[in-house]
């Protein structure tokens, strides 16, 4: 029976070395052989092999085309379920379903397709981390085996793992690399609507507006065929966003409008959080500090989510630091701490430092260094350049109005640094 | 003289740096989110 891809799926995941699974079972060189399925072992060898690694042998199946067909069928169904329907209770319940009762299968192409979809339930669940490194290092070992589609799935784990661990840069090359050959994969209607939906997303991340709006404008021409009105709703919020990075203010303020509008009646209550602050954003940019105010509290009143408040008290707390009011600014800086630390969600972490800092520099005792200094290596971490930037700025003025004419021209020049990175521009005759 | 080359150079580089802070207000806009961990709200 042929096991290879299993065995070799398996002692990747657990870190294990040939030569350690091979001890006293057989040569590093058969074990070598087996994995690539170039050979068959016997079935003492299969059955030490699994006990091993833990392996329970009983879950084994052979060559059984209708059974195979069947689990295929099952497996892609809930995979379009799940991305489709975006419900974090569906994903986590067929996350388990497939974990707990998956037999392991000879055909080594359905086992991978297997693995990737887990992969992309566990990304989606947001299990931990390390652990989906492991697995993404493990399927890399078998992308000679992969087919276009195979090979589309590991590229978007990869694009949203990097995604989710804010390397921006290498979630975008993994996605473009999937652009360049998105012709030659064979994807349906609703997985295309869903990739460009993804990659207009990842643009505006990476503030390549006019590239997001053709995306979402795909995805949103999918969407309204097929009646889809949450998915369109979220289509007209990132038109708004990319109107708005692009100054069309009007054009944004008609896209919210939609959205609204699609709220009501939709009866889709639940999205007004978002609309209302992204219609604060919109106020903020066009200089109408009061107004955004007003929309940012209404958008935290309407969130049921704790944590989609967060950007809203990001949001309320930069207008207030912008108005000099500073009890306003300690106020919702302390509510975002405080929230940050409820919610105890790592991946929220750069909010407590926005946090921290605004409410450093509007504190008695006026910015610590410290917390600047840590809020500025964060951001480092994460590739964040438009927040060293702007951060490096706040203390070098701290400095500056406090006579430290030294330090202040070193963090001006690491604003500059980090402004020219955040700008794709190398030297300042490219301004 | 150290302090006036210092003082110089401050200068300069402090010409750069509000030169490269020119660029619109940049408020942080909320993108719908995917997933929960596929929720990046804030534009970099």
């Amino acid at each position: 029976m042929k096991i290879g891809h299993l065995i070799r799926a398996e002692r990747v995941r657990q870190d294990m070395k040939q030569i350690v699974l091979a001890k006293g079972i057989c040569t590093p060189s058969y074990l070598s052989k087996i994995e690539r399925n170039q050979i068959e072992p016997s079935e003492d060898i299969t059955e030490m092999l699994m006990e091993r690694l833990g392996m329970d042998p009983g879950k084994l199946q052979g060559n059984d085309e209708e059974t195979e067909l069947e689990f295929e069928k099952m497996l892609m169904e809930s995979y379009r379920k799940v991305i489709t329907s975006r419900d974090m209770e569906l994903a986590k319940r067929k996350l388990d379903y497939l974990e707990n009762n998956s037999p392991w299968f000879e055909n080594d192409s359905l086992h991978y397709t297997y693995l990737l979809i887990l992969l992309r339930f566990r990304l989606i669940v947001g299990r931990d981390f390390n652990e989906m490194d492991k697995e993404i290092e493990a399927l890399s070992h078998s992308v000679d085996e992969f087919d276009a589609y195979q090979m589309y799935l590991f590229k978007m784990n990869n694009a949203l793992y990097y995604y989710n661990s804010g390397i921006l840069k290498k979630a975008t090359s993994f996605f473009e690399d999937i652009m360049d050959n998105l012709e030659k994969i064979p994807l349906s209607d609703w997985e295309k609507a869903e990739f460009h939906y993804t990659m207009s997303i990842i643009y505006i991340a990476e503030s390549q507006i006019f590239i997001a709006i053709e995306y979402i404008r795909k995805a949103l021409d999918f969407f309204m065929e097929n009646l889809m009105m949450k998915r369109v709703l979220e289509c007209y919020v990132i038109i708004g966003i990319t109107r708005k990075r692009i100054e069309q203010f009007q054009e944004a303020l008609d896209a919210y409008s939609k959205a609204m509008q699609i709220c009501e009646d939709f009866n889709l209550h639940s999205e007004k959080g978002i609309i209302y602050h992204n219609i604060g954003s919109l106020n903020s940019t066009m200089r109408n500090s009061e107004q955004a105010i007003i929309y940012f509290k209404k958008s935290i009143e309407s969130k049921a989510e704790n944590d989609e408040m967060m950007i809203s008290i990001l949001g309320l707390i930069i207008e207030y630091s912008k108005l000099s009011q500073q009890s306003e600014v300690i106020h919702w800086a302390n509510n975002g701490i405080d929230l940050y630390q409820k919610l105890n969600d790592k991946s929220l972490i750069s909010y407590f430092h926005h946090f921290k800092l605004y409410k450093s520099l509007h504190s008695e005792q006026g910015l610590s260094v410290d917390i600047a200094e840590k809020a500025i290596d964060h951001f480092k971490e994460v590739h964040d350049f438009r927040h060293i930037h702007k951060y490096c700025i706040a203390l070098a003025e701290w400095y500056y109005n406090n006579r430290k004419y030294k330090l202040s021209s070193s963090y001006y020049r690491e604003a500059t640094r980090y402004g020219y990175i955040y700008r794709k521009v190398e030297n300042w005759e490219d301004l | 003289m150290k302090k006036i080359i210092t003082a110089l150079l401050f200068v300069v580089v402090l010409g750069l740096a509000v030169q490269s802070n020119t660029a619109s207000a940049n408020a942080p806009d909320q993108l719908p989110k995917v997933f929960k961990t596929f929720s990046y709200t804030i534009q970099k």
